[in-house]
């Protein structure tokens, strides 16, 4: 016990960031789990970032209500930016949806109300990573049970075959946007999570390299169930911690995780399934109108 | 009449897919409609389950006009379809593939799901219950917990049938559901439409073969180049020299079949 309570105290950053982390992977899940490539998880969590922070620095509400807010806040935004970019398929959205991640840092950069780069101070940061923890637990109860109801045999359906989730009754174009939503909901409350762990929040941390790394996070562990996610943001964020030399080479480990996982195991490490199994899966969302 | 097309046109650029198409089916009829390859089946076929709006003409299913509906829409409401590559939800089991197909009639579980009601299990156990017995009747007994992709493709059609009927249609649209089949595949899947016909359900099937449609079908309808050539009793219709000529005299001299 000593043990455990000694690790927890040394280590309570590696462990907020690994809860976050893992809301971030199962953020990206999500929008997966229907059958879409969307990069946009980064740009949706820095705007969560940025509101609880200015929100909880500006006025006087709980650090949860400004938590909320940002979260909402993201998924609000993702309603406009997923009507369009939606339509898109396969690399294409991906494409875009990373388009949208450097129009948020652009704006984080420019704005005044941003601090135009330089950053915004967060007086109210809190080490703990009990927060997380929390969300954390809900987030993958949440998602688990509703894998298993009618909106995610619907989005199964359509990462399957999304026109033969349409000619089933299946209003492919609404499930779809809301599982873009959700996942917004989801990157932009790790996002407030994340800058309260911190004294100050910059753009830098919203760059290109952050989501290439909850991608690989998301094939290393798996999208075939809520484990896969968690898994892999939790091995791939605690090792470089405990292995010291990886640590200046972090950027080409992830690389190198993502090449060796795609070749060797496409469904990642919790994968089950045999057929059209691994992050692969949205390629076939790239198929065309019916014959 | 279950389904009423009148003046149905879908142009692509200058290409004239399906140009001015008026038909009827009525209600527990299997209505045929062939045609040379290009004759603009299957994009009649996408008009009338809503993947492909039409230029121009209208669409009514069970007397309510169409326009504007998408396909989600159209098989909610009973218009069920088929795909001419089977296509089945591969990474789904088979029993989840047809317990899909029962989506539009289920109530939406969202919120109960996440408050762990234990109601939810007995109204699941009905619907396994019922896919089941889907499966059983389109002859897929024992495949209810394997990967709809790992089964063969006479399987897959069935399968997708099975889906189909899930969706407690009024009319099943088939694209060519025994082009590429063995000849006893093939055999086994018309049985099996004329005993989902005789249980009542209208259905159009295209097809690219004549001798499919003038055993099954009671009306046949003929495409060519986007044009309704010929229209009534399969016998009748095989002897019109519109119909020899643009389909059976290309089909003798390209091999058909």
């Amino acid at each position: 016990m000593d043990l455990l309570s000694g690790f927890y105290n040394a280590h309570e950053l590696l462990l907020a960031e690994v809860g976050i982390n893992a809301l971030l992977t199962l953020s990206m899940y999500v929008t997966l789990n229907c059958g879409l490539l969307t990069l946009a998880n980064v740009g949706f969590m820095a705007i969560g970032g940025y509101a609880a922070v200015l929100l909880s620095g500006n006025t006087h509400v709980p650090f949860v209500v400004a938590l909320t807010a940002g979260s909402v806040l993201a998924a609000i935004v993702a309603i406009p930016v997923g009507l369009p970019v939606l339509r898109l398929r396969g690399i294409f959205l991906a494409i875009a949806t990373i388009g949208f991640g450097q129009v948020v840092v652009a704006a984080l950069l420019n704005l005044p109300i941003t601090g135009e780069g330089q950053g915004l101070t967060n007086a109210n940061a809190d080490l703990s990573p009990l927060p997380a923890f929390i969300s954390l637990a809900v987030v993958l109860f949440a998602l688990w049970r509703v894998m298993g109801s009618r909106l995610g045999q619907a989005w199964a359906a359509i990462r399957e075959d999304e026109v033969a989730a349409a000619a089933n009754g299946i209003d492919v174009a609404r499930y779809r946007l809301l599982a873009f939503v959700l996942g917004a909901l989801i990157a932009g409350f790790a996002g407030g999570l994340d800058a309260h762990l911190n004294f100050f929040i910059d753009p830098s941390e919203f760059q290109f390299t952050r989501v290439t790394q909850v991608l690989v996070f998301a094939v290393f562990g798996g999208t075939s169930s809520v484990l896969g996610p968690l898994l892999g943001a939790a091995i791939l964020t605690a090792l470089p911690e405990f292995i010291r030399f990886a640590q200046d080479y972090r950027d080409a480990l992830d690389g190198l995780v993502l090449l060796l996982v795609i070749v060797f195991r496409p469904q990642g490490l919790v994968g089950r399934r045999r057929v059209g199994g691994g992050l692969l899966r949205w390629r076939r969302g790239a198929r065309g109108a019916p014959a | 009449m279950i389904l009423e097309l009148e003046g149905v046109s879908c142009h692509f650029g200058g290409v004239r897919a399906v140009d001015g198409v008026d038909l009827g089916v009525d209600a527990g009829q299997l209505y045929g409609l062939i045609g040379p390859n290009g004759a603009g089946k299957s994009t009649l076929l996408d008009v009338i389950s809503g993947f492909q709006p039409p230029t121009s003409g209208a669409v009514r299913f069970d007397g309510r006009d169409t326009r504007g509906m998408g396909p989600h829409h159209l098989s909610a409401a009973g218009l069920a379809r088929t795909f001419q590559a089977a296509r089945v939800f591969r990474g789904l089991t088979a029993l989840e593939n047809v317990l899909v197909g029962m989506h539009p009639h289920r109530r939406d579980d969202t919120l109960q799901q996440l408050a762990l009601l234990p109601r939810l299990r007995g109204e699941q156990r009905k619907r396994v219950e019922e896919g089941r017995q889907l499966l059983a009747r389109v002859g897929l007994r024992g495949v209810e917990d394997r990967f709809a992709g790992s089964l063969p493709f006479g399987a897959q059609r069935r399968l997708e049938i099975a889906r189909a009927l899930a969706l407690n249609p009024r009319l099943l649209l088939l694209d060519e559901p025994v082009a590429g089949m063995t000849p006893a595949e093939a055999e086994g899947i018309e049985e099996l439409l004329l005993e989902v016909n005789r249980a009542g359900l209208a259905m159009v099937l295209v097809e690219h073969h004549l001798s499919v449609v003038m055993r099954l079908c009671s009306r046949v309808a003929v495409l060519d180049f986007g044009r309704l050539i010929a229209d009534g009793e399969p016998r009748d219709v095989v002897q019109q020299p519109a119909v020899m000529a643009a389909y059976l005299g290309r089909a003798a001299a390209g091999g058909d079949r």
